[in-house]
């Protein structure tokens, strides 16, 4: 046969794509539940971290032990699902198969450290070159960020990669969403980050792009969950009168 | 072509015809994934069955490939094992696919894989093919190992994530030397190998 024919190339190549192509299916097909649980372990990891948690070897059982509740807020803040159904929409969101703008309900995973309450949020955003995605874990007051877990698809290595280093992060905690029941966010400054305590963020050197991509992510993503924020404070107002009290007597004072 | 004898064909890889200290191919991947012993094997490993496997591959149908595509078919082949070795690692070893990030995907273009096919798979029979195949993977694999070995034990003072050298010695003012997790150290490195190499073997050395 004739190997160099026309017809003979144009056939040889076809059958060896339909072959690759059905091969790498199948496999694709059969990896896919592990690789599936496998992003599911890393971002339980993920969600531990933001809290300050280190997660041990048995990630899904220290998940567990800490995660107390969870469910989907639509903007107005009304609550609804349960905990399996929050974390998968909050995995989805970070293992890039979900998208936060087009999303019409936000997962809110509900974190207790210590006696002390905490809730966790996916984040999804774009970077400089491709998506960029994390967890912040908020305070009690859902205003105040707890710790924030960035990760990144592809960052330039050693300058926008950097937003995944806990020393940048680390600036994160304690800074206010709101200010005076307006939201405000997280602000990215090129130096003199400390003249805005509340919301100030010291930019990733060389990275002003990437910087910005984050700023864009933690504030669009959390402002999202303005309308749960009232719900919350108008449920913690009427049911907790000591927090109430408290308040007063610092106002005396 | 004068017939080498099967032995050889793997052992001539790790030594007098070395793919990284004496072809000089694979240099990229063997700079970034050096800083560490367990990254260094499992891509050592990913190479040796690529290199292996689309050598046998391309060996067996060498006589139905038309001459105008060949490289395309190539390509197809190792793009398809690098897929497959990148689905199995995201399958069953979840955190060093992560930390091998791009450069498994990356093997598709290391210029071990696509020399052998070229230079040699092309023009043998399966098992010599595969046999140069695993001889090449492991020669890049050995040369990735001396450097990830010298570089995580005086980097970071361990081996395989293991402390080694003791807290006493830290005590006594020892310090990692950070200049070994740098990408500069892994060439430096490497030049050390080619080095010994040369001084050692009478055949490497030009008149």
């Amino acid at each position: 046969m004739n190997t160099q024919s026309n017809g003979y190339t144009v056939v040889y190549s076809a059958i060896m794509v339909v072959v690759v192509a059905a091969a790498l299916t199948l496999v694709s097909q059969g990896l896919k539940s592990r690789q599936v649980a496998n992003e599911e372990n890393a971002n339980r990891a993920s969600i531990l971290k933001s809290a300050g948690i280190q997660p041990g070897e048995d990630v899904p059982a220290d998940f567990q032990k800490y995660v107390t509740d969870g469910f989907v807020v639509d903007k107005d803040g009304n609550k609804s699902g349960n905990l399996d159904e929050a974390f998968k929409a909050a995995s989805a969101l970070a293992s890039k198969t979900g998208k936060f703008e087009n999303a019409e309900k936000f997962p809110v995973l509900v974190l207790n450290k210590d006696g002390e309450t905490k809730y966790i949020v996916p984040l999804d955003g774009a970077g400089l070159w491709d998506r960029i995605w994390g967890f912040a874990s908020l305070k009690a007051d859902f205003n105040t960020i707890d710790g924030v877990v960035f990760d990144h698809a592809g960052e330039t290595p050693g300058l926008g990669a950097e937003m995944t280093n806990p020393n940048w992060t680390k600036q994160f905690a304690g800074k206010q969403m709101a200010e005076n029941g307006q939201f405000k966010g997280v602000k990215i400054y090129k130096g003199n980050a400390s003249s805005d305590p509340l919301h100030g963020i010291d930019a990733i050197s060389g990275s002003t792009m990437t910087s910005n991509g984050v700023e864009n992510m933690v504030n669009n993503c959390l402002e999202k969950y303005n309308g749960f924020k009232q719900k919350l404070s108008q449920t913690s107002a009427a049911s907790a009168p000591v927090a109430a009290a408290d308040c007063c007597t610092k106002v005396n004072e | 072509m004068a017939q080498t004898k099967n032995s050889e064909l793997i052992k001539n890889p790790l030594n007098l015809n070395n793919p990284i200290t004496v072809q000089v191919l694979g240099i990229c991947s063997a700079l970034a994934v050096t800083v560490k012993l367990e990254p260094a094997i499992v891509m050592a490993i990913s190479v040796t069955v690529v290199t292996a496997l689309s050598n046998l591959i391309i060996s067996l149908i060498r006589n139905t490939i038309p001459s105008r595509i060949r490289i395309i078919v190539q390509l197809m082949v190792v793009s398809f094992l690098v897929i497959l070795v990148d689905q199995v690692l995201k399958a069953f070893m979840y955190e060093l696919d992560k930390a091998l990030s791009v450069y498994i995907g990356l093997i598709i273009t290391n210029c071990i894989v696509m020399g052998r096919l070229e230079a040699f798979a092309l023009g043998n029979k399966p098992l010599p093919a595969l046999l140069d195949g695993i001889g090449n993977g492991l020669g890049y694999g050995l040369i990735l190992v001396i450097v990830a070995f010298v570089r995580e034990l005086f980097g970071s003072g361990q081996l395989f994530g293991f402390q080694i050298i003791p807290q006493a010695c830290y005590d006594l003012g020892y310090e990692n030397c950070g200049f070994m997790l740098n990408p500069p150290m892994a060439l430096i490195l490497i030049g050390v190998v080619i080095w010994i190499q040369r001084s050692k073997m009478k055949e490497l050395q030009e008149k």
